[in-house]
């Protein structure tokens, strides 16, 4: 019953939006590898909403499938083949879960359908913390690397990348690094309020209005040049050649036909370039990231061959 | 003190417009329904209906949101007391007594004395988080990785209230918990721990699912086991519906206690709901006049750790509105609820959106208001709920155990799992193994490592951490107490004999 | 057999499992691959405390069971088919849930418990739960957004 009034609506639609209207595609299910409200589903939810209102899709369904860092949400996707059309959010963490959790699937096994989104991290430290500058905090690390503890959300983390490549640039050997795992972004920023650990990172969005209200400094953000808008240097004019992206992305199957392919690839370039999508990623205090296809692809296998690298100067991996 | 008072009253003015008044009657009726459901707690359900609200105003969604959390935190004692089946983590304790009162027929005192006490609980934390929310953030942020292994030191003290009579059966399940709590990749250096190579595991095995095994499943596959032998009607409602003289004077105090303690450890970043009705468990249970009643329902142990449950929801809002922090998985959620909608809850918010904030602090009372409204006069229905044949009733109560344990993840394992632990819950049950330190193993073990290793990552290996009264105060004074909870009992006895 | 016997042997079960959990643990616990990432204390050390936790109560419980020291309760009367019946039921469901779906899965769920505890009325069973599942599947996916399996009934 449901199907057959989504085809009636989709009629309409057609018939309303005369013109080389894109196919609306039907009973889109998106799996979000992650519980409601991370980034990942987040972006998930954004892409129902535009997605339904531009008249690009139809019927969709976002599915929550959290575990091992997205790793079972991927594994599932890549294993359960359905005959409806299905997507999967995926991002630079996940990368790390596939590394660090030796996931037998990984991106390789879908088709990289576009970057969406990008989030920025800056590091902060205490209100009152002795440390006002990077400088400051990379002389004292260097000196005393144990001294200084580092608080991120769990072993191979985009939190863990971004201080590995951070001693890296610093020349101080990552598996140096201090890292106190904080599982959640409360723990963490209380972490550093409190002074219980000495620095912190996530998103920009997550830690801007505790940077605004005063209660954290940012040191630096791991953006490639300074922000609209936002006052915090960035690592590059700091002298440190840190750049990272935490960029969310959706994949879709890998063995799909081109037709099946064009279509998605065109409903998704419609809708990053909707006003609703932009206003959207900027309400969320993200970046506007998009990348088709192509060069995504390329893309993510490069963020792979880092994240490996920079995992075994870390010492996560042999 | 004026001035949060005017906000407060203003906030009241937006949350009586009768519209308003609607969404919070309807938040708290739906968090309730959804809450009463094995295996769906607070953070499922305000996720669950996350999507509903983004047809309303901000205002409006917040009063609502308000509504379905405290609806929510109390709609698992529901379950929890008729059904031996808690609804979340923080009615496990519930379950204890709370079952026990109504085996004995007197389920609708226990439905009423958790009513009132969340009532009662909820009323004082929403009150304390309007007024002390500045000085409680500040208490808040002292707690770090020491602070906090002393209070779970503290917490695990409690489990020697639920252990029951026999030593070794009630350590054994406590050892079986902090076995299960193994499982999963650890944290501090991303090792799997006893995770056979299935991936589902990596993250540890969920505590609700080993509560809806132990409780639900095991509990249906006793009764199953029992039903041609089960000859007397243990759930009829015996004598009044109403708590009786003597039933007030010996909740009002455990709900007062109740609230003490689970207000400030809610408002901990990573405090929780169930460390406080552990603590407010074995309280009432030091200082009751009959203390041999606990376990076989003692009106004390539901007031007490009801209170305690509801009193750290309202905690858990005050570093979220004043910081911004999310300290459960729930106020996660409320957290991306308000990024929707483009705010960010924090010190700015109280400045920028006073009208949304105070409406929604003030709605929080109200919704108190209606939740009691609510489910004083639904005891009496709840009750009915035994009177269904046994067939159907647990029918349905294994539909909605397998419907919160596989909307957990989507993922068949959980219900593999959940099957497993079951047999495991059955077992206990024949050889009246207790199951709740099991739980509270699960719960606290992984919790006690991680602020371990935490404080000896941070500190590079000096266990003064724990001992030096002038660096780690709290955590001293922590430990300190645990020890003498631990031992005074001990020392009467010696003096006793 | 006597109460006593029964609960004695339960008493020994009860111990023999935590004896395999203790070396399974520590078996586990060496067979970990220790990251070289720096560590005050590793991953191992909370295992092997609670390996020999779980071998100390394995003892006391052994003791327990040899000496007779058992709880007072008496050990009631129990049936073992109808626990596997709902054992069965809940497989059912496990296996049938993500290809025939929620509806199919739990009706049959439903029905099998109903069974287990003598109910014999089965159509009734079958309707009753039919309607629990079909309600609980439209409340929760259509109006709340969960995802539960909808399987071949609903994907034609």
């Amino acid at each position: 019953m449901k199907k057959s009034m989504t085809i009636v609506a989709a009629a309409a639609l057609a018939f309303a939006s005369a013109g080389p209207a894109v196919a609306e595609i039907k009973r889109l299910e998106i799996t979000a590898p992650a519980a409601a409200g991370g980034g990942y589903d987040q972006n998930a939810r954004i892409m129902q909403q535009v997605l339904q209102k531009e008249g690009l899709a139809s019927g969709i369904q976002v599915v929550n499938q959290p575990g091992a860092g997205g790793t079972i949400g991927l594994a599932n996707y890549v294993n359960n083949k359905k005959r409806t059309p299905t997507l999967l959010m995926g991002g630079l963490a996940l990368v790390g879960a596939i590394i660090t959790n030796k996931s037998t699937v990984s991106f390789e096994d879908t088709y990289p359908l576009a970057r969406l989104s990008a989030d920025y991290q800056p590091i902060v430290v205490a209100a009152d913390s002795p440390y006002k500058t990077v400088e400051d905090l990379i002389a004292k690390f260097k000196a005393d690397p144990g001294s200084i503890s580092w608080g991120g959300s769990g072993p191979g983390s985009t939190d863990h990348m971004l201080y590995g490549l951070l001693a890296k640039a610093a020349g101080v050997e990552p598996s140096k690094i201090n890292y106190v795992v904080l599982t959640s972004g409360g723990e963490m920023l209380s972490g550093v309020m409190g002074g219980h650990v000495t620095v912190g990172t996530g998103g920009y969005s997550e830690l801007s209005a505790q940077i605004n209200a005063g209660k954290v400094r940012a040191l630096a953000i791991s953006s490639p040049e300074r922000l609209p808008g936002i006052d915090i240097p960035t690592f590059k004019e700091k002298g440190y050649d840190v750049n990272l992206v935490n960029w969310r992305a959706v994949f879709a199957p890998k063995d799909l036909k081109a037709e099946e392919k064009q279509e998605l690839e065109q409903a998704i370039d419609k809708m990053v370039k909707s006003e609703d999508w932009k206003a959207a990623v900027k309400q969320r205090g993200w970046s506007d990231a998009y990348m088709p296809p192509a060069e995504f692809a390329a893309f993510v296998k490069q963020e792979h061959v880092r994240a490996e690298g920079l995992f075994k100067e870390l010492g996560l991996l042999k | 003190m004026m001035e949060t008072l005017q906000s407060l009253l203003q906030g009241f003015s937006v949350s009586l417009d009768p519209m308003n008044l609607l969404w919070a009657a309807i938040g708290v009726t739906v968090g309730t329904a959804i809450g009463v459901l094995p295996g769906i707690g607070p953070s499922l359900t305000v996720a669950l209906l996350l999507p509903v609200t983004t047809a309303l105003e901000p205002t409006a969604a917040f009063i609502m949101f308000g509504g379905i959390y405290y609806g929510a935190m109390y709609g698992g004692s529901t379950t929890s007391i008729l059904l031996n089946t808690p609804g979340e983590s923080g009615a496990i304790v519930t379950a204890i007594d709370g079952h026990a009162m109504a085996r004995k027929g007197r389920g609708a005192q226990a439905l009423a004395t958790a009513a009132i006490g969340s009532f009662v609980a909820g009323t004082i934390a929403t009150l304390a988080m309007t007024f002390v929310a500045p000085a409680m953030v500040s208490f808040a942020l002292l707690f770090g990785p020491a602070e906090y292994f002393g209070l779970m030191v503290l917490a695990f003290v409690t489990v020697t209230a639920v252990l029951g009579e026999n030593l070794a059966l009630g350590m054994a399940s406590l050892m079986l918990g902090l076995t299960l709590g193994l499982v999963g990749i650890d944290n501090q250096t991303g090792a799997a721990r006893l995770t056979f190579g299935i991936p589902e595991l990596l993250d540890g095995i969920d505590v609700v699912i080993v509560a809806v095994g132990l409780f639900a499943i095991g509990e249906a596959l006793y009764q199953v086991s029992r039903y041609r032998h089960e000859k007397e009607e243990i759930y009829a409602l015996k004598g009044s519906l109403w708590m009786s003289r003597e039933d007030w004077s010996r909740s009002w105090k455990p709900w007062l206690r109740g609230t003490a303690i689970g207000f400030p450890i809610g408002s901990l970043p990573a405090g929780g709901s169930e460390i406080p009705t552990f603590l407010s468990y074995v309280v009432e249970k030091r200082l009751a006049k009959k203390p041999e009643e606990f376990g076989h329902g003692a009106i004390e142990a539901v007031a007490g750790p009801e209170a305690a449950n509801n009193a750290s929801a309202a905690g858990v809002l005050t570093p979220l509105l004043a910081l911004g922090l999310p300290t459960s998985a729930t106020a996660a959620i409320m957290l991306a609820a308000f990024q929707q909608y483009g705010l960010q809850p924090g010190p700015l918010l109280f400045e920028n959106d006073p009208q949304l904030v105070w409406g929604m602090i003030a709605s929080l009372y109200i919704g108190n208001v209606f939740l009691l409204l609510l489910n004083l006069p639904m005891a009496g229905m709840w009750v009915k709920l035994l009177l269904v044949p046994k067939p159907w009733l647990y029918g349905g109560i294994l539909a909605f155990a397998t419907l919160g344990a596989y909307s957990l993840n989507n993922n068949i394992v959980d219900l593999v799992l959940l099957w497993i632990i079951g047999i495991g819950g059955l077992g206990m049950r024949l050889l009246n193994v207790p199951v709740a330190p099991c739980i509270v193993g699960l719960i606290l073990g992984p919790m006690a490592e991680q602020h371990f290793r935490r404080a000896l990552a941070i500190s590079q290996g000096d266990l003064s951490v724990f001992y030096n009264p002038m660096t780690h105060p709290l955590a001293v004074s922590l430990l300190v107490i645990a020890i003498a909870f631990l031992v005074t009992p001990m020392l009467l006895r010696l003096r006793r004999a | 057999m006597n109460a006593t016997a029964r609960l004695q042997i339960g008493n020994f079960v009860l111990g023999a499992i935590l004896l395999l959990l203790a070396i399974l643990v520590v078996e586990e616990t060496f067979s970990l691959s220790a990251p070289t990432q720096q560590a005050t204390i590793g991953p191992a050390f909370f295992p092997l405390l609670i390996a020999v936790g779980l071998a100390v109560n394995a003892a006391a419980l052994f003791w327990q069971a040899l000496r007779g020291k058992v709880p007072e309760e008496q050990w009631l009367k129990h049936d073992i088919p109808p626990v596997l019946i709902v054992l069965a039921g809940l497989i059912v469901q496990m296996t049938l849930l993500t290809t025939a779906g929620w509806i199919v899965a739990t009706t049959l769920l439903f029905a099998t418990v109903a069974w287990a505890f003598g109910s014999r009325r089965v159509v009734l069973d079958l309707l009753i739960g039919f309607v629990l599942s079909a309600a609980s599947f439209y409340i929760f996916n259509e109006v709340l957004g969960l995802s539960l399996p909808e399987g071949w009934i609903l994907d034609t």
